[in-house]
C-alpha cells in the first residue's frame, strides 16, 4: 500500500511543481507550511486508520479520522484556498 | 532556466566521493569485526534485542523500590487462589457461599449458551491439558558420562546465550537470569511450596538437590542461578474478560505449555551435565515469578501487583522461573517508564469488577489490612500498590472468571505503529502520561463486548507473535 501511496504522492508533487512553474506562481512560506503539515497529518491518518482497522479497533480507527484526518483536510484546503484566492486577487 | 545537463562539476563529484569514502572508513573503524560465529555469539551485540527506549538499571534495583530488610520467605499457600486462605479472611461460611455461587454461575452459563461461556468456549479452555511435572524432572538416559565426554563448560555469558536460545526453541519468548545469592535464598525463595502437599524448600549440604517426602531440597554449597522466562498470552482473549472461558483458555495455555517446556529444559540440562530444579505443578515455583521476572529485567511491576508488564508484550504474559546449577550471567532490571505510568493510570482499577485494585497515585510500603486482618498474602518490602488478592480470586470465580485488568490495560495493545510511539513517549516523557491514559480510553481500546468474535479472528500461533523477540519490536 505504501508503495502505491509513494508513487501517487510523488506524481502529485511533481504535478504541483510543474504547474507552479508553468503558471509562474510561487507559494508563500505559510502556504507551504500549511500544505506540508496537512500532508504529514494525512499520511499519519492513513497509517493509523489502516493499522487500527487491522487490529479490529473500529472506534480507534474512526477517532483517528476525526482527530488527525479532519485537521489534515482543513489544513490542505486552507493552503489551497489561500493560494487560489491570492492568484485571483493578483 | 531549464537544466538539461548535470550541474555537478568534476571537482564537486570528487569531493562527494572523498566524503563518502571517509564516512565508510569511519563506520568500518568503529564497527565490531567478527571472525567467526563463536566470536559473534560472545559479543554484546548478540544479546537479546529490545526496543530502544528500554533502559537497563543496576542489578537488584528495579523501578518498584525494594527494602530487602522487610522481606521474608513466603509460604506458597498464602495466596488468594487458595480456598483455606480465602476462608481465613472471609470466614468459612462466606467462602463456601462464594464457591457455590461460582459453580452455579459456571454451570448455568454453559447451559444458557452465554456469550464467552458456550460449549465451544468451555471446550477450548478444557483443552489446555497439563502433563504431570516434577521438581527433579524426568531422568535422561543420555548424559556426558554415557557419551564419554566431560560436562559442558562455558562462561556464564556463553551459558546465558545458550539457555536463551534453547528456551526460545522449547517455547519461551524472553529469558532473564539471576544469581541465587544469600539474600535471594533468605528473602525470595519460598519457604513452603504452593502445592497441597505443602513441601518445605530447604538448602542442604548435598552435591545435588532432591525431592523428599516432605521437602524440596537445593544444594546449599553449590552456586545456583535462576532463569525467568515469559510465555506471552493471547491479548484478544483477555479482552473478552470478564465472564469468559475464552479468556480462561488464553490464560491457562501457559500452564499447558509450561508442563512440556519444563521437562524439555530439564532433559537439556541433564545432557549437558547440570541440574534444573523445576516446579512441582505448573503453578508452583520456588521463587515468586513477578519478583524474579522484574529482577531479571523481563519487565516492570504494575498497578495491580498481581500482574506484570513486559515492554514488548504488555501485561498478558505468563511468567515462570527455574533454578539451575549451570553458571549464568545476571541480567539487570529495566526501566521502560511503565511502572511510572501505572502511578498515573487507573484503567485496570476502573475496570475491575471486584474493585480490588488500588486507586491511589502514590505507592506505599505499608500493606493495608484486609477484612480487619493483617494481609498475609503479601510480603512487604516493596513500595507499590497493594491488590486485595482475596477479593480478586473469590469474586472472579462467581462471575465466570476475569482477567479484565490485563485485558483493558493501556499496554495490552497490538502491532499498530501508534502503540510504539506511545510507549516510546511515555518512557522518555512522563509529562504526557495523564494525556496518554485519557487518550487510550478516548480511542476505545480495552475489553470488547463481542466475546465470540475471537473465533473469527486471525490469531498468531500460541497467541503471540514470536518474531517480535528476534527483531526487538514491541507488541
Amino acid at each position: 500500500m505504501w508503495l502505491i501511496i509513494s508513487f501517487v504522492l510523488g506524481a502529485l508533487l511533481l504535478g504541483l511543481v510543474m504547474w507552479l512553474r508553468s503558471s509562474h506562481v510561487s507559494l508563500t512560506w505559510y502556504e507551504w507550511v500549511l500544505g506540508i503539515v496537512g500532508l504529514v497529518l494525512l499520511l499519519f491518518t492513513v497509517l493509523f486508520f489502516t493499522d487500527a482497522l487491522g487490529e479490529t479497533e473500529s472506534k480507534a480507527a474512526t477517532m483517528f479520522l476525526l482527530v488527525l484526518g479532519l485537521p489534515a483536510v482543513i489544513l490542505l484546503a486552507l493552503s489551497w484556498q489561500l493560494t487560489v484566492r491570492r492568484i485571483k486577487k493578483a | 532556466m531549464s537544466r538539461f545537463h548535470s550541474m555537478v562539476s568534476r571537482r564537486d563529484f570528487m569531493k562527494a566521493v572523498g566524503l563518502a569514502g571517509a564516512g565508510l572508513g569511519a563506520s568500518a573503524a568503529i564497527s565490531p569485526v567478527f571472525h567467526d560465529v563463536d566470536e559473534f555469539m560472545s559479543s554484546p551485540t548478540a544479546e537479546w534485542k529490545r526496543p530502544w527506549y528500554v533502559k537497563n538499571r543496576e542489578l537488584e534495583d528495579p523501578t518498584v523500590e525494594l527494602d530487602w530488610s522487610l522481606m521474608y520467605r513466603s509460604d506458597g499457600i498464602w495466596t488468594g487462589q487458595n480456598n483455606p486462605t480465602q476462608d481465613f479472611f472471609l470466614g468459612a461460611e462466606e467462602g463456601a457461599k462464594r464457591r457455590a455461587a461460582a459453580a452455579a454461575y459456571s454451570a448455568n452459563a454453559v447451559k444458557t449458551n452465554q456469550s464467552g461461556m458456550t460449549l465451544r468456549d468451555r471446550a477450548l479452555s478444557s483443552g489446555n491439558y497439563m502433563y504431570p511435572i516434577t521438581f527433579m524432572g524426568p531422568a535422561s538416559s543420555t548424559t556426558p558420562e554415557s557419551l564419554g565426554v566431560p560436562k559442558w563448560q562455558g562462561t556464564p555469558e556463553e551459558n546465558s546465550k545458550m539457555i536463551r536460545a534453547a528456551m526460545i526453541h522449547f517455547g519461551a519468548a524472553q529469558v532473564g537470569m539471576a544469581e541465587i545469592t544469600d539474600r535471594v535464598k533468605t528473602k525470595l525463595v519460598r519457604e513452603y511450596d504452593k502445592d497441597f502437599t505443602h513441601k518445605k524448600y530447604m538448602f542442604e549440604d548435598v552435591p545435588k538437590g532432591y525431592e523428599g517426602t516432605d521437602k524440596l531440597v537445593f544444594p546449599d554449597k553449590v552456586p545456583l542461578y535462576d532463569f525467568a522466562f515469559t510465555h506471552p498470552l493471547n491479548k484478544e482473549m483477555f479482552r473478552s474478560s470478564p465472564s469468559s472461558d475464552i479468556g480462561s483458555a488464553g490464560n491457562s495455555l501457559r500452564y499447558s505449555q509450561f508442563s512440556i517446556i519444563q521437562p524439555r529444559i530439564q532433559m537439556f540440562m541433564q545432557v549437558l551435565g547440570y541440574t534444573c530444579y523445576g516446579y512441582t505443578r505448573p503453578f508452583n515455583g520456588a521463587i515468586p515469578t513477578i519478583a524474579t521476572a522484574t529482577l531479571t529485567g523481563l519487565g516492570e511491576g504494575a498497578r495491580n501487583n498481581g500482574a506484570f508488564i513486559s515492554p514488548e508484550f504488555g501485561p498478558c504474559v505468563g511468567l515462570f522461573s527455574l533454578v539451575t546449577d549451570l553458571p549464568l550471567e545476571p541480567t539487570p532490571p529495566i526501566d521502560a517508564g511503565m511502572w511510572r505510568f501505572c502511578q498515573t493510570c487507573t484503567k485496570c482499577a476502573d475496570e475491575c469488577p471486584a474493585q480490588c485494585i488500588s486507586f491511589e497515585h502514590e505507592p506505599t510500603w505499608d500493606v493495608p489490612k484486609i477484612y480487619g486482618k493483617e494481609d498475609t498474602t503479601h510480603i512487604p518490602g516493596r513500595k507499590q500498590f497493594w491488590t486485595d488478592g482475596i477479593a480478586c480470586w473469590s469474586y472472579k470465580a462467581t462471575i465466570g472468571g476475569c482477567g479484565a485488568c490485563m485485558g483493558t490495560c493501556t499496554f495490552n495493545t497490538d502491532i499498530a505503529n501508534i502503540h510504539t510511539i506511545v510507549r516510546a513517549t511515555l518512557s522518555t516523557t512522563p509529562v504526557f502520561n495523564s494525556f496518554l491514559w485519557q487518550a487510550d480510553k478516548f480511542f476505545g481500546y480495552g475489553v470488547h463486548e463481542d466475546k465470540e468474535a475471537w473465533w473469527d479472528m486471525s490469531q498468531p500461533t500460541l497467541g503471540f507473535d514470536t518474531a517480535h523477540v528476534t527483531v526487538g519490536k514491541d507488541y
